[in-house]
């Protein structure tokens, strides 16, 4: 199994309640297949789900990306600062 | 370089980076303030992931030096409660000349409401909040 340490920020941190999540997935699941299982596990966040910018260790990366042990995805809601 | 810091924004501070090759200095000070068009406003609470604020930056300086390579800037934002009247961002850019300066400091200032992880939650006097998004 891998973890995976997903990041929560702003309303969706609200909305989850939580600032991490660690998940635990079987080897090969995409990036892609994350983002629908917090998008069925959440159903109150689908919405804010659809904005939200997905990114991994930092970079932007594509939804077919085949997640690693210990890697880091951040769920990024439209953004607010200055 | 990018800061964030909870504390209080004190523009006198940015006059000490100047040293004797700057010509023009220019600020940006983005303060907090009340939209009577729609609730009565409180303050803000700005939340950002500081990791990925870092590393964005850094790719964005390399970008800035090759547009505008006589200019350098200092990026101040404020994180926590922030109430209206008072400074949450300063964007400090200097130039050995004027030129361009004014041009160069409104791209760093969009590049921070557009691209730097950073969220805003407005809180209202009556208790409740809401996070905006930049458009």
């Amino acid at each position: 199994m891998n973890n995976i340490h997903v990041l929560l920020f702003a309303g969706i941190r609200e909305g989850i309640g939580l600032d991490k999540l660690i998940l635990s997935y079987p080897q090969g699941i995409t990036l892609g297949q994350l983002i629908q299982d917090m998008e069925t596990t959440y159903p109150h966040l689908l919405r804010l789900f659809r904005s939200c910018q997905f990114i991994v260790n930092c970079q932007e990366i594509q939804v077919d990306y085949i997640l690693q042990d210990n890697d880091e995805v951040a769920i990024l809601p439209p953004l607010g600062g200055g | 370089m990018l800061k964030l810091q909870k504390d209080p924004l004190d523009l006198q501070e940015y006059f000490k980076s100047i040293n004797a090759s700057i010509g023009a200095c220019l600020f940006f000070a983005g303060i907090v303030r009340n939209a009577p068009e729609d609730q009565q406003v409180q303050g803000i609470e700005y939340h950002a992931y500081d990791k990925l604020c870092f590393h964005k930056e850094k790719h964005f300086e390399q970008n800035f030096k090759s547009l505008f390579p006589d200019k350098s800037y200092h990026i101040v934002h404020r994180l926590g409660y922030v109430p209206v009247k008072e400074t949450s961002l300063i964007v400090t850019l200097f130039s050995p000349h004027r030129k361009k300066s004014f041009s160069s400091l409104e791209f760093i200032v969009e590049w921070i409401k557009s691209d730097l992880p950073v969220w805003k939650k407005i809180i209202h006097c009556d208790g409740s909040s809401h996070w905006k998004a930049n458009f």
